[in-house]
């Protein structure tokens, strides 16, 4: 593969929530020293369950929640903290779609009304509105567009309104769009029209995509890479197409064998394997799957393990599995 | 399908039409099912094929502007449209519960979750001592692994699995012999709807209670799932036991839209594809097959009458093209 051209990058980046508990404060970072790099013309599939901070990471890189510690790069240039004027430059590069498709557009505007004016905002003196209104309709298949651009949303389907969405956000032409649960709302039988046109738009637009889920398939289906999330950690990231094959983090294994129905290999001492958020706390040092991993060892409940290389564009932050590499490697 | 008596959940030509602004609305249209003991019946279909106002039916629960307007549904062999309302209250809870998407809605946010467990015992059970009650409780909440010391926590304080747990251990509480459960796992994540999935089936083993199970995702029912019936428009429009739904090739086309939609993780890459076009419109509906103007099989016949489920090797199927195609292969 030609190394293409990066267009965002961030390093090591760390977002911090305080949490109150009765009297108690804790201080927790949904966000853990991440470091990622989107290429433009890629699709990044971030994939973790409720509580992993992948939500958090998204809007961290849409800007829409301010960084402690690291530092974002778009096109080299430094993004980490940016002031109003500057965030609003930012935004007619990078646009984000959300879950809710319900609540994401407002109720009493028409479609065209709704998308007439970040159109108007964004387009060149020369560009007509209502002919880059038309394109962006036939573009995201909104047909027949005379019908639907009287329509409100309520009179839309789930996956109209999602295509609205997408609409709005590619209004500003941007060059990354951040895509969070864009169809974990809709019908299993609707969901793969939006994922081929989040396809289709990268294909034709050259757009970027980050496209955040809980639901591992589809990642595999739409994404270039993936970056697994666990406790506001990175924990693997592998090419999309070597996942199914060569992922390796017990977390990745047990998120495959979900999607598969599987039974886990050794299920936990306790009962659910619900995440708990205690492993998002400032003090907490260790793995943050060590408390359900089937694997895990002394080391994993005291020891952060970093994130290494373990294949050809294969990293992983796991003792277990680095040890091995470093045994094979002897 | 005869008279059997053994059946938990008998629904026969069962229609329900909502009353709205735009005209009459029939959301289900002449479905017969039945359901045995232990069994589990998964009713697949999109948003608005039917399959929750069906639900509601069978708890007796349609909102005021929907009627059951023709057939007969019976739990454990009781009319339950022969009741009144307070004999209905009864046996509800009693005879069948019902288990929802989303436990933050059926339980109350400002109540403790014991608190609301003692009520179902007050209500249904009042000559049970609080003793013998809190003993119940603490067995039932074994039953779905909650650890106890949660019944003093507020709704919001569970995590969705735990709630859903919860929401699982009300509705098993008077052990009924019919749960209905309306999208139990849609809004969990991946490994701990499998955990659910998983705890349904083991308690289920024990209590032998009978499931209606509701989803959109046809993968995950046929996990779950002894049987299942695909909905569309109302109508069921293929039924039979889960296994035909991953192993037999022959389906009806929109069955074969909903198994082409889910992403796989087998082999290396994969191909989905979305069943085409809208759901249908109740009001107006199309003449012949509600299906045909989504459907990659259509013909004439398809337009001018609506087809009736016929046998197709160990299920039923309600549609020409396969009838036609089953024609030719027995002529050779």
């Amino acid at each position: 593969m030609v190394e293409a051209e990066e267009l965002l990058r961030g390093d090591n980046l760390v977002v911090q929530f305080r949490q109150t508990q009765g009297f108690r404060r804790h201080l927790i970072y949904p966000v853990n020293q991440i470091s990622l790099a989107v290429a433009s013309n890629e699709i990044v599939g971030i994939v973790g369950e409720s509580g992993s901070g992948k939500t958090t990471l998204g809007r961290a890189l849409a800007g829409m929640t301010s960084i402690v510690q690291g530092s974002l790069w778009l096109k080299g240039r430094n993004v980490s903290r940016l002031n109003r004027k500057e965030l609003r430059k930012y935004w007619e590069q990078v646009q984000m779609i959300f879950q809710d498709v319900y609540n994401s557009l407002n109720p009493i505007y028409t479609v065209e009304q709704q998308l007439s004016v970040p159109i108007q905002r964004h387009a060149s003196p020369t560009q007509s509105v209502q002919r880059e209104l038309e394109n962006l309709l036939q573009l995201t298949g909104l047909t027949p567009t005379a019908a639907v651009r009287a329509r409100l949303p309520h009179e839309l389907s789930g996956g109209q309104r999602q295509r609205v969405a997408i609409v709005r956000a590619l209004a500003a032409q941007p060059d990354l769009l951040i895509a969070d649960e864009p169809v974990s709302m809709l019908d299993v039988s609707l969901r793969a029209e939006i994922l081929q046109l989040l396809g289709h738009l990268r294909d034709n637009l050259g757009l970027a995509i980050v496209y955040i889920t809980h639901d591992l398939p589809s990642a595999v289906y739409i994404a270039d890479r993936i970056l697994v999330m666990y406790g506001g950690c990175l924990v693997e990231t592998i090419r999309a197409d070597a996942l199914i094959q060569e992922s390796r983090h017990p977390y990745t294994e047990r998120l495959l064998a979900a999607a598969r129905f599987e039974k886990p290999a050794s299920p936990p001492g306790s009962g659910s394997e619900s995440a708990t958020s205690s492993v998002l706390l400032a003090s907490y040092k260790g793995c943050p799957y060590a408390p359900r991993c089937p694997i895990a060892s002394q080391i994993c409940s005291t020891t952060r393990p970093s994130l290494v290389q373990i294949g050809h564009n294969h990293l992983a932050a796991c003792h277990a599995l680095s040890a091995s590499s470093e045994a094979q490697g002897r | 399908m005869n008279e059997n008596h053994s059946a938990i959940l008998s629904i026969e030509h069962v229609s329900v039409v909502y009353e709205t602004e735009a005209g009459l609305a029939p959301a289900v249209n002449d479905v017969t099912l039945e359901l045995e003991p232990g069994k589990i019946l998964g009713l697949v279909g999109e948003s608005g094929c039917g399959k929750s106002t069906l639900a509601q039916a069978i708890m007796g629960l349609l909102p005021p502007n929907a009627s059951l307007v023709e057939g007969r549904i019976a739990v454990q062999d009781c009319d339950l449209y022969t009741l009144s309302e307070p004999a209905l209250r009864a046996f509800r809870w009693k005879n069948v519960s019902m288990v929802f998407q989303s436990a933050l809605v059926t339980l109350n946010p400002v109540i403790p979750v014991g608190k609301q467990f003692e009520e179902i015992f007050t209500i249904h059970r009042p000559a049970m001592s609080r003793p013998e009650v809190l003993r119940r409780i603490e067995e039932l909440l074994n039953l779905v692994r909650i650890h106890p010391q949660h019944l003093r926590n507020f709704a919001h304080e569970l995590s969705g699995g735990m709630r859903q747990r919860v929401a699982i251990a009300m509705a098993i509480a008077l052990d009924p012999a019919l749960i209905i459960m309306d999208e139990p796992t849609t809004a969990l994540d991946a490994v701990v709807q499998q955990e659910i999935l998983d705890e349904i089936r083991r308690i289920q083993e024990i209590k032998r209670f009978a499931v209606v199970f509701i989803s959109h995702d046809l993968r995950l029912v046929s996990y779950i799932s002894s049987e299942i019936a695909i909905m569309y428009a109302g109508k069921i429009v293929e039924f039979g036991p889960a296994e035909r739904f991953l192993s037999e090739a022959r389906h009806h086309p929109y069955t074969q839209g909903l198994l082409d939609s889910i992403p796989h993780l087998e082999g290396e890459r994969f191909s989905i594809h979305s069943v085409p076009g809208s759901p249908p419109d109740l009001v107006n509906p199309v003449s012949g097959c509600a299906f045909h103007p989504r459907c990659f099989a259509a013909y004439e016949a398809c337009l001018a009458a609506a087809p009736q489920l016929k046998r197709v090797g160990s299920g039923q199927i309600a549609c020409f093209d396969v009838e036609r195609k089953q024609k030719e292969e027995a002529h050779g």
